[in-house]
């Protein structure tokens, strides 16, 4: 690879490192929200 | 190389890589199977295409995250060097390997709908604005274009005709593709899932691979930036007796490429780094009977003016040399492409 093509590669790897993590601790709020939500909903329908 | 091609150019190697490929996908989507259905909790039960789905996913995934670490070990390492010149086999078993996956979903989710099965696995989970139960197939739709195109033009015969810059600018698309599939995991089967183990490996892989891209990308930054001793356009490469014969110093200028300064035995020649075929660093190849040898995928140039041998056409720039006193010095100027250079001699020290 040329100069160009090193430093191209590299900011190319800083966004996606960036975009990656953001996807994963995303989805993993999303999964425990839910988690959560049914955890509660549960909870509401045990008979008393 | 440009001069023609053979559909297939079989060697020992190439064939015991491809054996191993092959045992060990079968090994993994074995042992994946084998684990989630020993895994599977009270009251859940996988049918074996549900199985199949996730261990032929997860295979392509794994292929991908192995792929995508090749290019960064081999520069860390040259014992990695040979898994670069098959890459293309993975590439092309990632791509398969993820089209089973896809036609599976396809055949299993939707091809009872009332519209064509395509388009229902578009159309029939409309909340692109929503992140819980987020159409996540379009994601893995993408990435799965994306490996159709880079398996498509996998052959040499794309290269040559496409040119070696806009080859690698399409194949630069398995970048984007690698974020898609991650995205595609999170937003699916890490949601569907009990446990937090989909969630754990597939934030182990990104973070490798985009950790291994990272390091090995910053610490060529760094030595694109590093000034080496200069004098009028001379770089000062180092002692001639430093540089292992067959083998080569690459030094940086401040502008321009990188230079690989090469000996052959009592010889000092200079080259362009960047092979024509797909930019592999020469100077981390050797010289055999004459030429120098690119490490990635074996493209040869002379030396002494930067020519592929007959009957092949590639060139690259040559660069003049200097001894002194026993220091080896290189012109920053590069030479046209397959100008010829008279080698610079090292004169034998007298004990």
């Amino acid at each position: 690879m040329n100069r160009a093509q090193r430093r191209l590669h590299l900011l190319i790897w800083i966004g996606a490192a960036a975009a990656m993590a953001a996807l994963v601790v995303t989805g993993v709020l999303a999964k425990q929200r839910v988690a959560a939500e049914r955890g509660a909903w549960a909870q509401q329908m045990e008979p008393r | 190389m440009s001069h023609g091609y053979r559909m297939v150019q079989w060697t020992p190697f190439k064939k015991s890589f491809d054996l191993v490929l092959a045992a060990g996908v079968a090994s993994f989507i074995a042992a994946f199977v084998f684990a989630a259905s020993a895994a599977q909790a009270p009251g859940e039960s996988f049918t074996p295409i549900q199985l199949a789905i996730r261990a032929f996913g997860a295979a392509a995934f794994a292929l991908l995250t192995l792929i995508l670490c090749i290019g960064p070990l081999a520069r860390l390492s040259p014992r990695f060097t040979p898994l670069l010149y098959n890459r293309r086999h993975l590439g092309v078993t990632c791509f398969l390997l993820a089209l089973i996956h896809a036609v599976l979903v396809v055949i299993w989710y939707h091809s009872f709908s009332s519209v064509n099965p395509l388009v229902s696995l578009l159309v029939s989970n409309p909340r692109y604005d929503a992140l819980q139960g987020f159409p996540f197939e379009a994601l893995g739709l993408g990435a799965l274009v994306i490996l159709l195109v880079l398996a498509v033009t996998s052959h040499d015969f794309w290269n040559a005709n496409l040119g070696p810059v806009a080859w690698k600018t399409i194949h630069m698309g398995v970048y984007a593709a690698y974020p898609l599939l991650v995205g595609h995991i999170v937003l699916g089967a890490v949601q569907a899932e009990r446990g937090m183990v989909y969630a754990g490996f597939t934030a182990a892989s990104a973070a490798l691979v985009a950790g291994l891209h990272l390091w090995t990308g910053l610490r060529e930054w760094g030595s694109d930036g590093a000034r080496a001793e200069r004098e009028e356009g001379w770089i000062e490469v180092g002692p001639a007796a430093a540089i292992a014969d067959g083998r080569a110093r690459i030094v940086a200028p401040p502008q321009g490429e990188r230079i690989a300064v090469f000996r052959d035995g009592d010889k000092i020649f200079a080259i362009a780094n960047a092979c024509r075929h797909q930019g592999g660093p020469l100077g981390e190849g050797k010289i055999v009977d004459g030429c120098v040898v690119c490490p990635w995928h074996g493209f040869q140039y002379r030396p002494q003016d930067g020519c592929s041998p007959p009957p092949y056409t590639e060139k690259v720039a040559t660069y003049r040399t200097r001894i002194v006193a026993g220091v080896v010095y290189v012109h920053e100027e590069a030479l046209a492409p397959g100008t010829p250079v008279e080698p610079s001699i090292i004169v034998a020290e007298r004990a």
